[in-house]
């Protein structure tokens, strides 16, 4: 029995060493108004080969993230090029653009060959990857930490709590930077509330509500530097009726 | 019919040889960061980082063009903020880049 056991193992190592060991990179494209899977072969010595053996059977191409299983290419073709060695194009009516696939290549004379991520260039992950909050930060916070030029864009998001025994202060402002083909625009929204806390009526809320919006443009005509700037802020208070006060004493 | 793998890959590197060349980064640090990852920063990211001027991002486009054999008005119109290198390239593989040359 253990002679048994010890030839078949003897078998299946020499028949896997007997099977050419290949490898193969592929690219996902779209051509004259369909989606195509191209299929570099390389052997062990990383040369431009062609397995022997095309036959659609030997293909499975799997759409990332699907639970329905792999499908076979409708037609195999070998394609020769101009410059480096042939590659192998896989059609089928079931590819779709904005995909990543999977593509396994399985005979009798070679290893099994699996090309993942096969993808289109124009997919995204699925969730979006880049939405919501992710999508905001990408697109106005980050932005504002990057160097341009020799200035830092500081886009502001702050936020400020102060309590003394006469006062107590909160702000909220908002400073977000867009570049819109070379328009840079700071619009402003500032919001700060302070209590005071007076002794004769108490406390006293004060509001405080800024908005605003400047506006600049430069370029370089040859070697002046051209620019200009325009803004608009607008300050708003609003003194609020002491607590120890009723609103009829007030008015 | 060439090789798609082929085009991509000579396109990969002209997109890093002209957008590189112009704005102080090294061909690799541009490949690393704006093409090589599975989902590479977008071109606003790089725009806003490391085009300083209209003229720089012209002469840039203006290196593609000469590249691919595409025009420039072409070349341009695919130069979008909200997409990545890859898909820029892929753009401008479609709509028949080099492919002047295989004539």
């Amino acid at each position: 029995m253990r002679r048994l056991a010890v030839a078949i193992s003897f078998l299946v190592a020499s028949s896997a060493a007997c099977r050419a060991q290949i490898s193969a990179e592929g690219a996902f494209f779209f051509d004259r108004g369909h989606y195509w899977i191209e299929l570099a072969f390389r052997d062990a010595a990383g040369r431009d080969t062609i397995p022997p053996d095309l036959a659609v059977r030997r293909f499975e191409i799997t759409k990332l993230g699907e639970l329905s299983g792999g499908f076979r290419p409708s037609k195999v073709e070998v394609v020769s090029r101009e410059k480096g060695g042939p590659v192998v194009i896989l059609a089928s009516g079931r590819l779709e653009g904005r995909s990543c696939y999977r593509v396994t290549y399985a005979s009798a004379e070679s290893a099994r060959v699996v090309v993942d991520s096969i993808c289109d260039p124009f997919f995204a992950p699925p969730g979006g990857g880049d939405c919501g909050g992710r999508a905001f930060f990408r697109n106005y916070i980050a932005p504002a930490f990057q160097k341009e030029g020799d200035s830092y864009n500081l886009n502001q998001l702050k936020y400020e709590y102060d309590v003394s025994l006469e006062k107590s202060a909160t702000t909220i402002a908002l400073e977000p930077r867009f570049k819109i083909s070379g328009l840079e625009l700071e619009p402003l929204f500032e919001q700060s509330m302070v209590v005071y806390e007076l002794e004769r009526t108490g406390k006293t809320p004060s509001n405080k509500r800024s908005y605003g919006l400047s506006a600049s443009m430069a370029a370089w005509v040859e070697d002046l530097r051209l620019s200009l700037s325009m803004g608009y802020r607008d300050d708003r208070s609003a003194l609020g009726i002491p607590r120890g006060l009723s609103p009829s004493r007030g008015a | 019919m060439s090789s798609w793998l082929a085009l991509r890959k000579r396109m990969r590197l002209d997109i890093a040889k002209a957008f590189s060349a112009r704005s102080g980064a090294s061909a690799q640090d541009f490949l690393l960061v704006f093409y090589d990852p599975l989902f590479p920063p977008l071109i606003g990211d790089f725009d806003s980082q490391y085009i300083s001027d209209e003229a720089v991002l012209q002469e840039m486009l203006s290196a593609m063009s000469e590249a691919t054999g595409l025009k420039l008005s072409l070349v341009r119109s695919y130069f979008s903020r909200t997409e990545t290198f890859a898909q820029f390239g892929e753009h401008l593989l479609r709509a028949g880049a080099y492919s002047k040359e295989k004539k």
